[in-house]
């Protein structure tokens, strides 16, 4: 068991939730985007190594997109802050 | 406005998210495991890089996929949702994303093809199905899969 955590936004509780291992599902439920890495300093600034190291595995894997967890999560906060804003302003 | 502080479940400080896509890659499914290997083994060797893991989403992204589920002991109410949240996930999870391990141990190399098939659950689902304690193993099923929503996260190149 683990601890909660929220996907759907910062403000949704988290749901009950199931985690399988990927390395054991041989379905086309394993199609996964999402690499995520724990790095030691900025995590921005090993975005083209990250980039490099996964186009060395296979050069013709698509790599659409590189972000960190803290822009992802800043994003969906001020879109959630502007959501909340716009609610109070049609309330008045 | 306390948003910046929300408790959001994971350390959001020095974690790169990198979006690729197998599919249309042109890999098949069962070419899946062996490309996630190489792809991890290959990061963990790149300097400052402490952890890598795949995930089939990530937190906050307002992505999910939900599936029904069906925990033994358990006997749902008449109209309960049994719909539970359903992620795959590689090796050292919690570890890359800062999640705690509660109980138990969490997904990693072992858990192949070849091994008993195992899952990991959060806090919310233990709360919810196992009211009086929580059981080591439990035995339940998923079926009925379907993708809850598909909001695109930010795009921000590094």
């Amino acid at each position: 068991m683990i601890g909660d955590v929220k996907y759907a936004s910062a403000k949704t509780e988290p749901e009950p939730t199931v985690y399988r291992p990927i390395l054991q599902v041989q379905d086309s439920d394993a199609y996964s985007s999402n690499v995520e890495i724990r790095t030691t300093g900025d995590a921005a600034s090993l975005a083209p190594m990250g980039r490099a190291a996964i186009m060395q595995v296979d050069p013709k894997l698509p790599v659409f997109e590189v972000t960190t967890l803290r822009e992802q999560l800043a994003g969906a906060l001020q879109r959630e802050k502007l959501v909340a804003e716009l609610v109070s302003f049609l309330d008045c | 406005m306390k948003l910046q502080e929300e408790d959001v479940g994971f350390n959001r400080d020095n974690v790169l998210l990198i979006g690729i896509d197998p599919r249309l890659g042109g890999y098949k499914p069962t070419e899946l495991s062996a490309l996630y290997r190489q792809v991890l083994d290959r990061l963990k060797e790149v300097p400052g890089v402490q952890s890598a893991t795949i995930a089939t989403f990530s937190p906050i992204s307002g992505t999910g996929r939900s599936s029904t589920v069906t925990v033994r002991g358990y006997t749902p109410r008449p109209d309960e949702n049994m719909d539970v949240d359903d992620l795959l996930v590689g090796p050292d999870y919690g570890v890359t994303l800062g999640v705690p391990l509660l109980l138990g141990r969490e997904i990693d190399i072992r858990d192949t093809p070849a091994n008993q098939k195992i899952a990991v659950v959060n806090q919310s689902f233990a709360r919810h199905f196992f009211t009086e304690k929580i059981p080591l193993a439990v035995a339940f099923t998923l079926a009925k899969r379907t993708i809850l929503s598909a909001a695109k996260s930010s795009r921000l190149s590094a």
